[in-house]
């Protein structure tokens, strides 16, 4: 039985133990959260270092971006701890750095693949991609107001920082890593942002190694949780594959609504929870001890971008 | 009265839209067809049982041509029309080059001729409502705009640079750039660009992303490439999104779509047919009534050397490495 303590946001705790709780090798040991009082049968704790005092842990999941909860990643870390994040688990290069060497340097390790890794549409597309389906990349094209189903998903990113660039690149960084998985490496990327009344917005420019492009827009509501809208197109040399949020959500619908067909634990995240545990019994450290490191890499890029008003290489910094 | 008009050229995909829209247009007579290869024309000429002439004898004959030649040879036919006092329409982008848009420019406000460019695209009724929408303040102040007109690689004169001036940059900015700046009254500021041939074995960039700040500070995305794939059951697209402070708001010119499924062997076995107000139909009746009126047309020919200086920045942009400003 791996014992976790679980870090966050109200909804998304939430979300995360109703989870666990359909695995029969996985406990919640406890629960850091950040805001109200969740409804979960294990106890909450102010931190994350009282709660390694108080239990043995086997793993923490942080629920949301790890640059969300950087004491908890720091923490974890150095208590030799596994530790699980969405995108970015950073948002400048020093804290990058630091994670990346503390992971390395101690018996934990540090698994922050976006949830759309794990869905079947996103490895559907990919393996399309990777079989030759639309032949090599000419353009990718990503638009959406949010990263997952559901409401209150946005209470993830709140406590990412104060400025809304954080919290756009916290979102631009789920594409970015799915992007990355599926085009292989980002050269190049060059963001613009702008906020104002209701609705932030950012999109990117990205330049791939091999010569491919690819767009991702992201909008924003900070007031209320936006109707999830994603348009998702992949145009190469051979053919296109795309789909919209009518295509991913429309196989049960009730009241104007889609609804899910999948159980907790084979939807997307529960898939890739399944995977964090799995990892962890096999005691399977990833192959950098951090994995995947691109799509942070990629956000901290993406702000320097955003700040500079200046395209950024990956490789040799500012362009 | 009914105005004469002649298709100067068939160089361009479109001539053959033209033809077939104006020689059904009331209050217009389709002169004919000019061509500097007589034998490209003569199957669309049949087509509309017009003349095919030489550009000299349509001229003599019309009140006004449109102008479908390589963007090279626009500059030679707009000067050979105004020689004939002739109205014009002429297919996008003016020029090769922003000098020499301007000097167009020049010559065409000197001749007191009606001169304009032929972007349907402002005379889409989803364009126009959206305009409506826009500047009835639903929107708020407007934070970020996202474009999108890919298209199929159209080949021929349009992969050769000195007839075109590049690829898709300088074939797939222009519409979106115009009806942005028309749906919002303001300039393009900024222009940073991706490009790269990616699609392709062609000389020229089939790859087309910009991204733009409009003058009062908005940004704006778009993806001009030419990735519809040739087997696409539709040509390409032309839509645009606008982020308001309070609202969003999107219009897709060719929205009203349905899909046909041929099983007989014959044709294509997938089309998605567009059902839609014509905008080139809604382009022409325009250009009818300016040359009537003499009022100018739906896109004046200043428009049009705006357009060309944000490709130019574009180019310029893909050289430097670094995002652009825009220099009118």
């Amino acid at each position: 039985m791996r014992r976790i303590v679980i870090v966050g946001r109200k909804t998304a705790v939430q979300a995360h133990a109703e989870r666990y709780a359909c695995f029969d090798d996985a406990t919640i040991t406890g629960v850091v959260e950040h805001d109200d009082e969740v409804d979960i049968d294990a106890p909450s704790y102010d931190s994350l270092a009282t709660a390694l005092d108080a239990h043995e842990v086997d793993a923490v999941d942080i629920c949301g971006p790890g640059a969300a909860s950087t004491d908890a990643l720091d923490t974890a870390l150095a208590a030799g701890i596994p530790v699980r994040c969405d995108p970015p688990f950073a948002l400048d290069e020093q804290r990058f750095d630091r994670l990346v060497s503390r992971a390395s340097n101690t018996s934990g390790w540090l698994m922050a693949h976006s949830p759309h890794r794990f869905s079947r549409l996103y490895e559907r597309l990919r393996s399309s991609v990777e079989t030759g389906g639309i032949g090599a990349i000419g353009v990718a094209r990503i638009k959406r107001t949010a990263p997952f189903d559901g409401p209150g998903w946005n209470v993830s990113y709140t406590g990412i920082d104060t400025t809304h660039e954080n919290t756009l690149c916290a979102i631009l960084a789920h594409d970015f890593d799915v992007l990355d998985w599926t085009f292989g490496t980002v050269d190049r990327v060059f963001v613009r942002k702008r906020s104002a009344g209701r609705y932030d917005h950012v999109h990117a420019l990205l330049s791939f190694r091999n010569g491919g492009r690819a767009t991702v827009e992201t909008t924003w509501d900070s007031d209320v949780t936006p109707s999830p809208r994603v348009e998702v197109e992949y145009s190469g040399n051979h053919g296109r594959v795309d789909f919209s949020e009518r295509d991913a959500s429309t196989a049960l619908r009730g009241e104007e609504c889609s609804l899910t067909v999948d159980p907790l634990e084979d939807d997307c995240r529960g898939r890739l929870l399944r995977t964090f545990i799995d990892r962890l019994r096999g005691v399977e450290r990833p192959p950098s001890d951090v994995a995947p490191e691109n799509a942070s890499q990629i956000a901290i890029a993406a702000r320097r971008s955003i700040d500079k008003s200046i395209p950024v290489s990956l490789t040799e910094g500012e362009t | 009265m009914t105005v004469r008009i002649g298709i100067c050229s068939t160089a361009h995909v479109n001539a053959e839209v033209y033809a077939a829209l104006v020689s059904q247009l009331p209050g217009a007579d389709l002169v004919g067809l000019s061509d500097d290869k007589p034998e490209r024309a003569r199957r669309q000429a049949n087509a509309v049982g017009v003349s095919v002439l030489s550009h000299r004898e349509l001229l003599r004959r019309v009140d006004g041509v449109v102008i479908c030649s390589p963007t090279a040879v626009h500059d030679e036919l707009i000067t050979l029309a105004l020689d004939h006092d002739v109205a014009i329409l002429c297919e996008k982008p003016l020029a090769t080059a922003l000098s020499e848009a301007k000097t167009i420019r020049e010559r065409c406000v000197r001749s007191d001729l009606v001169t304009g460019m032929a972007m349907p695209i402002r005379c889409s009724r989803p364009m126009r409502r959206l305009k409506e929408r826009y500047e009835s303040g639903d929107l708020g102040d407007l934070v970020a705009v996202s474009g999108i007109n890919r298209g199929r690689m159209p080949g021929g004169w349009f992969v050769d640079p000195d007839l075109a001036g590049g690829g898709a940059v300088a074939d797939h900015t222009d519409h979106i750039v115009d009806v942005v700046r028309w749906l919002t009254g303001e300039e393009i500021r900024e222009v940073y660009a991706e490009t790269a041939t990616q699609f392709y074995d062609i000389p020229v960039e089939d790859v087309n992303l910009l991204s733009m700040e409009l003058t009062g500070g908005a940004s704006f995305l778009l993806d001009g490439s030419w990735s519809t794939p040739q087997a696409n059951p539709f040509w390409g697209d032309a839509a645009v999104e606008l982020i308001g402070t309070e609202k969003t708001l999107s219009a897709d010119c060719f929205g009203h779509q349905f899909r046909h499924t041929r099983d007989t062997g014959h044709g294509k076995p997938v089309e998605s047919v567009y059902w839609g107000a014509d905008p080139n139909n809604a382009l022409l009746r325009d250009f009818v009534e300016s040359i009537l009126t003499g009022r100018e047309p739906v896109t004046p020919v200043e428009d049009a050397v705006r357009t060309v200086a944000v490709i130019a920045a574009a180019y310029e942009s893909v050289e430097r490495g670094e995002p652009v400003e825009v220099t009118y």
